[in-house]
């Protein structure tokens, strides 16, 4: 069963170098990637498991990715060795959701239940494919794909860790 | 090049059919599709699509600002397994 309540929640994914002054190319993965402004450090979760933090100096974004300059990485070199590292942040900095809206993080490991109290499976991932969210439920002998529409997902029970679902014909053939 | 405005959008027919048969009957159900290259017009709207992805069916509910799509664009062919695992700051919402 997944963590429910991680230490850290990735925000951005360092891709590469940018220039020769330390700035690095960030791969966003936020649905916020202006969020950045507003923060004032990072939690640097580096392959090697090692994690510290550093403050945010300055912040660009264009073409769909962010461009960080960080506290004390000021060359080339410097900004090479956090390739592949993961920015971070703690969950107290998540931004506010709406009352229907949840992190996809939050439902890994949920049991998911159809309204007449059958069980599917467990929430395994979640892909996002532009529209809406599809759950991947997995059950002991099969995977079954969930879109989180109005029509499908009935209720999130927080407290149970259910996902109470209403099959639409053909959904599961 | 575009497709040629003379000859309008492609519109899978046999899909077409039963999504005009769905909305005469006023009926929901999720419809399998192996027509990626079909457009999206505006019968598709509000009918959950099981779109193949070479892979298995990803349910893809159509919206209005679809119309004018493909279908495939909505179906992702490559996995991409996120981030190990790593819990990300997306969120989500029934539609």
């Amino acid at each position: 069963m997944p963590n429910q309540s991680p230490r850290y929640i990735a925000v951005g994914f360092v891709e590469k170098p940018q220039g020769i002054k330390g700035e690095i190319k960030v791969r966003p993965l936020t649905d916020h990637p202006s969020r950045f402004s507003l923060l004032p450090s990072l939690y640097i979760e580096m392959p090697d498991q090692s994690i510290f933090e550093l403050a945010i100096e300055d912040f660009s974004e264009r073409n769909g990715s962010v461009y960080l300059r960080l506290q004390g990485i000021n060359s080339r070199e410097a900004a090479e060795k956090l390739r592949g590292a993961y920015l971070s942040i703690t969950p107290d900095y998540l931004l506010p959701l709406q009352e229907d809206e949840f992190y996809y993080f939050q439902i890994l490991g949920f049991k998911v239940k159809t309204l007449a109290g059958d069980t599917i499976g467990l929430v395994d991932s979640v892909m996002d494919v532009t529209s809406n969210a599809v759950l991947t439920v997995k059950s002991s002998d099969d995977e079954y794909l969930v879109p989180v529409i109005k029509d499908v997902v009935k209720k999130i029970d927080w407290p149970n860790k259910e996902i109470l679902i209403e099959p639409i014909a053909g959904l599961f053939d | 090049m575009p497709r040629s405005v003379k000859k309008g959008p492609y519109v899978d027919e046999t899909l077409l059919k039963r999504i005009q048969g769905l909305n005469d009957s006023n009926q929901k159900r999720v419809l399998k599709t192996w027509a990626r290259r079909s457009t999206i017009t505006p019968e598709f709207v509000g009918h959950t699509l099981a779109i193949h992805n070479g892979n298995k069916f990803i349910p893809v509910f159509i919206s209005e600002n679809m119309v004018g799509h493909k279908l495939g664009e909505f179906s992702p062919t490559r996995t991409f397994r996120g981030h190990g695992g790593k819990a990300a700051e997306k969120s989500g919402r029934p539609r």
